[in-house]
């Protein structure tokens, strides 16, 4: 194997113990079990349905969106290196080495940037065989043809964002999309529906890979510090509940080898994030909690819908926002001891910060409520405009509480 | 002048154009200019040369251009303009050590040594060899397979020559190599340079530091604004300065205070 293909392949390894280690830190047994599982069945079971039919709630008008869709699909992302500092340092001596390198991460961003357009064109299948009576060969070649647009968009999007400002990258990405758009119905849409034939979807791909290679030329990398830091801050931007791997965790193994301890991959995760996880993972499965909470939110429905007087739908609204809040504390009181014991060592900033967004994700949503004032009611402006003074009361409830449980969990550190 | 893309080539096509006097250099730079962006050259008309076991200093004030020209030597950013020649790998090669370390954080250092040694295709009996007597030379064979995370600064900084030593090039090119390096380091740093240059390796140091730059400096140059100030040794300076006797300091700051 070559130097770059082992660089390439221990990178990747890196990545994915760090990726499988973020994965098993969402994805227990139980969210699997809950969850994941069966959205699974349901998104099979629903596509399995679209390509018997059409749903009801489709439209032909909706037909336009996925053109739209597929275009902005196209349009958006830039393509990674994967490279890495380190690699300007010792590797970039040795061009071809570097060059193997870097293309070996510019296939794999390819590959990881084409999913969201990949399962795109997977959901939109069913709609364009009934709607356009689109038979599978076609779509696939279609679907062949935009990927290989995409690998091209994504080269082109490389090079230019190095050289274009800002704005100008962002001018550029919208003529992108409008040029996309209009191939879609002049190229694509006309040899869907039969009227032309292959050969002007292969000589919109020739012209394509002409740009591409007359892009590459002309705007080459003028800075591969900078190349290198935009990849830190794609990781940074995709990482953003984490801090970096300042905090490698080294452990010693039986052979006396040092390696990159199993518990948190050397990333230091950013712990107030980390704690709400947590909590709501911990009350989420607290039934009785579901039950008390679910019958506010039962009764604030009933109550909202009935003809009662504005003003006392408010009164109430805020009543059940205290009492709500009132009741998270009592949970919160309960389960201090068993929550405390799993925490520590732990930051009494990072704890306070959490329990206020457990307190936000139980208080705002039932907030959102008051929206089915609105539809029917010739005042509906009033409950518009106290919405957001809800929002507010909710807000402020929480942060009194929270700052009211927290001390519960503060002890001296010494 | 036809701008030079950093290819390594050495000194095949472009070794006619060099006088006699030079036709043993290291490394030989030409009218350089580069930067991040054509109509604002970081360096302009820079002219460099180094000789087999000379140390030359690039000194300047903070934002003169110092990295930005080892960058550019390094073909790291864009040159416009100019003519750059470093030593071909079978002569020796050349290499590079940042200021900031760079290390990969998944490889411990005996495989940072290994890349390094793949990278520049040695043999791997040889590299063995040779990666056993630094660990030992370098006091680091109790880290040998740890990794770069827990390192302090001035390992980190070992394990950077140490690649670099490994491959043992006929040019180094070292970036404020004395930067968060305590006196016992700076010290191994300096005999290390010394032992360099009497193998007859050649040293681009980029630096602020300026009485280690008088000490260890064959030549110097001073650079402003990306330009070049001033050239030449400690007393051609002092000449230059019109300042005998005086200090690298004293004439620094009155070179470019001029």
């Amino acid at each position: 194997m070559g130097i770059s293909a082992w660089l390439f392949k221990r990178r990747l390894q890196g990545r994915w113990r760090v990726g499988k280690e973020l994965l098993m830190l969402t994805l227990d047994f139980w969210v699997a079990l809950y969850i994941v599982v069966p959205a699974l069945i349901l998104i099979g079971c629903t596509y399995s349905e679209w390509l018997q039919a059409l749903p009801n709630w489709y439209r032909t008008d909706f037909h336009g969106m996925w053109a739209a869709l597929i275009a902005l699909l196209v349009t958006r992302g830039i393509l990674r290196t994967y490279l890495d500092r380190s690699d300007l340092v010792l590797i970039y001596p040795y061009r071809q080495q570097f060059r193997k390198l870097m293309a070996y991460g510019q296939i794999l961003s390819t590959f990881l940037k084409s999913v969201p357009l990949l399962l795109a064109l997977f959901f939109a299948y069913p709609f364009f065989y009934h709607v356009q009576s689109v038979n599978i060969h076609a779509w696939l070649l279609i679907a062949f043809g935009i990927l290989i647009f995409k690998a091209i968009v994504l080269q082109i999007n490389w090079h230019l964002v190095q050289h274009l400002g800002r704005w100008f990258f962002r001018l550029y990405s919208v003529g992108m999309f409008v040029v996309l758009l209009w191939g879609w119905y002049r190229i694509i849409e006309p040899y869907m529906l039969g009227n032309s034939t292959i050969i002007s979807l292969v000589f919109a791909l020739v012209i394509a890979i002409a740009l591409t290679a007359l892009i590459n030329c002309k705007f080459k990398v003028c800075d591969w510090d900078a190349v290198v830091a935009e990849e830190e801050n794609q990781d940074i931007d995709k990482m953003r509940l984490f801090l970096g791997n300042a905090a490698q965790v080294e452990k010693q193994g039986r052979s006396k080898q040092i390696h990159i301890g199993k518990g948190r991959m050397g990333i230091a995760f950013r712990p107030s994030r980390v704690f709400t996880y947590f909590f709501v993972k911990y009350f989420i499965r607290k039934k009785q909690l579901w039950q008390d909470f679910g019958q506010f939110y039962a009764l604030a429905v009933v109550v909202l819908l009935q003809n009662v007087p504005f003003g006392a739908k408010s009164v109430f609204m805020i009543a059940v926002l205290l009492g709500m809040g009132g009741m998270l504390q009592l949970y919160w009181k309960e389960h201090s001891q068993d929550l405390f014991l799993r925490m520590l060592p732990m930051q009494w900033n990072d704890i306070q910060q959490s329990i206020k967004i457990s307190f936000y994700i139980i208080l705002w949503p039932f907030c959102l409520l008051f929206l089915l004032v609105l539809p029917g009611n010739t005042v509906w402006w009033q409950g518009l405009a106290f919405l957001p003074g809800l929002f507010l009361i909710a807000g402020l409830i929480s942060n009194y509480l929270s700052l009211k449980v927290s001390v519960l969990f503060n002890y001296h550190e010494e | 002048m036809k701008p030079l893309h950093r290819e390594n080539k050495g000194y095949t096509a472009t070794n006619a154009k060099l006088t006699s006097d030079s036709s043993n250099c290291l490394l030989k730079v030409v009218g350089l200019e580069a930067g991040y962006s054509k109509n604002k050259p970081v360096i302009s008309d820079l002219s460099l040369q180094i000789m087999p076991g000379e140390v030359i200093g690039i000194i300047g004030p903070n934002g003169a251009g110092k990295s930005t020209t080892l960058k550019a030597i390094l073909g790291l950013i864009e040159q416009f303009r100019g003519e750059v020649i470093l030593p071909p790998r079978p002569s020796g090669g050349y290499a590079y050590i940042p200021e900031l370390p760079a290390l990969y954080a998944e490889l411990t250092l005996w495989e940072h040594l290994e890349v390094t040694s793949m990278a520049y295709g040695m043999d791997h009996a040889e590299f063995e060899q040779r990666a056993d007597w630094l660990l030992r030379h370098f006091d680091m064979d109790q880290a040998k397979y740890s990794l770069p995370g827990g390192f302090s600064k001035g390992m980190r900084q070992k394990v950077m020559i140490m690649c670099a030593y490994l491959v043992q090039p006929a040019l180094y090119l070292v970036d404020e190599p004395f930067n968060g390096l305590d006196p016992f380091a700076i010290n191994e740093l300096l005999e290390w340079f010394e032992n360099e240059k009497a193998r007859g390796a050649g040293l681009l140091l980029s630096t602020h530091v300026l009485d280690i730059a008088e000490r260890v400096c064959d030549r110097l140059i001073l650079i402003k604004n990306g330009r070049q100030v001033a050239e030449g040794s400690l007393q051609q300076l002092q000449q230059q300065a019109g300042m005998k006797n005086a200090d690298l300091f004293t004439v620094f700051t009155h070179l470019l205070r001029r």
